[in-house]
């Protein structure tokens, strides 16, 4: 085969692989981000107390999870901490009445949650209380109905990284069984970033204007859940907590 | 304008009741005890199941009360445009519907009456708050 | 692109003019993710009892029945179920076997219901509350249809639907594993599941005897089985079938039947939170005394 002969034979692949590659490329290109889906969990104690704190009964002790320390309350709102600690008992809207946890505590409940990751739309459903949040990746804006508990999630891609703003919060949640609150004015923006198969890093940044001197934030891993079928069972909270207080049921 | 008010003649529906009501109407009220009253509106409560309509009401000896009455879901009424914002604080109704088994002060509402005539029908589980009876 | 050009090339080849092809998720899939709305999953069984807990409606479904426009369901329904348009066909909804409606119930167990029915007006306890009133999981009957939309989403190995309503989700295992052990037992059941062509087929067990299939049935028992099949019928549409096998209350299985429609593209998930704003059981019971 005379050279130039051979030298076109040969570009002509390179160009047919090519193509191929591109095209493989771009049908790809939409699959080719991290996959969260799975079963995960944090294992910290930020769910009783996102700050540092010493072991009592039935609390167990856990170094903080907040960058920098301290909660960054302003002086009315460090007042009404610490009177919502002093009861937390009857005020912790978790606790003590099973109701949603909002964002980001719903992440570090000591409870498995569930990632399901599609192009347009991911859903996070969480065991406890059967909470659930749907984070649309298609670039839409929020909604315009504010007062919900959970909030509105609205996610986009940072490289490998999930960004997904939350806004439209009511101000019923706590962010812990410690009485770190919120207003409605709050606004997170979470970041999961997988570190390796098993574990997720994930950080959410807290801005609330009403409530906080400035912005500050949590960091945690999540853990993959490795057990062998593993699925996300019922906490039915409410039930139970119906079960006990109308058991004498009726009080008239 | 972010508020909405529907505008219209006549009878206008709060909202369509889902195919099978969120749950019973008689556990809670009487169909055998209607009320109406005449007051202010203080406070909504904008929540599933059931929005809620907190109304001051006088009574015949000047004393005030605070009638409270259940509607439909928010979810269906924000499905068909209203909002929160559609039955603000201060604005003066008087609303139908059916007292609580429990005799307090409150009803399940079957209509609101608007100051300018228009009523409003709560979408709620009670019998004819569809509005068309 | 081109894979799954090709792909449904083949597919349609195979499947002949009438049948339908879906396209395929990445996994392989027939594709039936997106938001619908749910249509006449329960049906009024012949006979009914009289209904206690809503005396004044002779039909325990016409609070919203309407066929005057204000609800999305036509007259149909207040017979408990039938024929409904949608898209190019009738589907088939409400009780669909047997065909005369009538629930082959054991006579013991018919009897109770009739006198659980008869506690809850007004409930006698708690246990005597609907569960909708108690804001509990709704199960697979029950959910709020029409205004809360339904969110079907798959991946490898598993769908997952998602109810608006009570922010309600159940999974659907499709990568073989058992049922969860007996002594789980949940309000949405454990289910395990396979595609045969365009038809999803949903094995559910392990159910906690709490869960209401319709007003005038409070609920199956614990030894429920269900067998669902959905099937993608169109671009917008899924047909829905459900053998409710629970050989404690009955004596054989029965059937519903239902379809979901896809929602308008514009259509919005909302929160539905229910326990924090539910006054119910206190305007049942009065306020419990201090824990």
């Amino acid at each position: 085969m005379s050279p130039p002969r051979a030298i076109l034979i040969r570009s002509m692949v390179v160009v047919r692989l090519a193509l191929i590659l591109i095209l493989a490329a771009v049908a790809g290109a939409a699959q080719n981000k991290p996959d969260f889906s799975g079963i995960w969990q944090a294992v910290n104690t930020a769910a009783w107390d996102l700050q540092d704190h010493t072991g009592a009964l039935g609390l167990p002790p856990g170094q903080g999870v907040v960058e920098g320390g301290a909660i960054p309350y302003q002086p009315t709102a460090a007042a009404k901490k610490q009177q919502n600690f002093t009861n937390r008992h009857a005020l912790d809207p978790t606790e003590a009445n099973c109701f949603l946890p909002g964002v980001p505590r719903a992440t570090y409940m000591p409870y498995p949650f569930a990632i399901v990751q599609t192009p347009k739309l991911v859903a996070i459903t969480y065991e406890f209380a059967h909470a659930l949040r749907t984070i649309p990746m298609d670039g839409s804006a929020h909604s315009d109905l504010g007062d919900t508990w959970m909030g509105d999630s609205r996610g986009h891609w940072d490289g490998n990284t999930m960004v997904v703003d939350v806004t439209n919060f009511n101000d019923q949640t706590w962010f812990d069984a410690a009485g770190d609150f919120h207003s409605d004015a709050l606004h997170v923006v979470e970041r999961y970033t997988l570190a390796d198969h098993d574990h997720i890093q994930y950080e959410a940044a807290i801005e609330d204007a009403k409530t906080f001197t400035r912005p500050w934030k949590i960091s945690m891993p999540l853990y993959r859940i490795l057990d062998k079928n593993a699925k996300l069972l019922e906490y039915e909270c409410v039930y139970y907590l119906q079960e006990e207080r109308f058991r004498k049921a009726p009080f008239k | 304008m972010r508020m909405k008010i529907l505008v219209g003649i006549g009878a206008v529906a709060l909202g369509a009741v889902p195919l099978a009501a969120h749950h019973a109407f008689a556990a809670e009220f009487d169909v055998n005890q209607p009320v109406k009253v005449k007051g202010t509106i203080t406070k909504v409560e904008w929540v599933n199941p059931h929005a809620w309509l907190y109304v001051d009401v006088k009574g015949d000896d000047g004393k005030v009360i605070n009638w409270r009455f259940e509607l439909g879901a928010p979810n269906a009424m924000i499905r068909l445009g209203w909002r929160k914002e559609s039955v603000p604080a201060g604005l003066e109704v008087s609303i139908t519907g059916f007292r609580a088994k429990s005799g307090e002060n409150v009803g399940n509402g079957r209509s609101i009456i608007l100051p300018d005539g228009r009523e409003l029908f709560s979408g709620g589980s009670g019998p004819g708050s569809e509005g068309k009876q | 692109m081109r894979t799954r050009f090709f792909v449904s090339l083949i597919f349609a080849a195979a499947a002949g003019a009438q049948t339908y092809t879906p396209p395929r998720t990445p996994d392989g899939q027939p594709d039936l993710q997106g938001m619908y709305a749910r249509n006449g999953v329960v049906g009024l069984e012949a006979n009914p009892p009289e209904n206690p807990i809503d005396p004044g409606e002779k039909n325990p479904l016409s609070v919203s029945a309407r066929a005057d426009g204000l609800g999305p369901y036509p007259k149909i329904f207040q017979q408990g179920g039938g024929l409904i348009r949608q898209g190019r066909q009738q589907r088939r909804t409400g009780i669909v076997d047997p065909e005369d409606k009538k629930l082959p119930w054991r006579p013991e167990e018919e009897a109770k219901r009739r006198d659980f029915l008869l506690h809850m007006n007004p409930p006698a306890d708690l246990r005597h509350v609907e569960l909708n009133a108690r804001c509990a999981l709704p199960g697979p009957f029950q959910g709020e249809d029409g205004n809360n939309p339904y969110t079907f989403l798959q991946r490898a190995g598993e769908v997952l639907i998602i109810y608006d309503y009570n922010h309600t989700s159940r999974v659907i295992q499709l990568d073989g594993r058992p049922h969860v052990g007996k002594n789980i037992r949940l309000f949405m059941g454990d289910s395990i599941g396979h595609w045969e062509g365009n038809s999803l087929i949903a094995d559910t067990t392990n159910f906690n005897g709490r869960v209401a299939y319709s007003r005038e049935i409070p609920y199956l028992s614990d030894q429920l089985h269900t067998i669902e099949r959905f099937t993608i019928a169109d671009a917008n549409t899924i047909d829905y079938e459900v053998t409710i096998d629970d050989p404690v209350l009955f004596t054989k299985p029965w059937k519903v039947a239902g379809y979901f429609a896809r929602s308008p593209k514009d259509t919005q998930s909302l929160e539905f939170a229910c326990a924090e704003g539910s006054q119910t059981l206190v305007n049942i019971f009065g306020k419990p005394p201090e824990r």
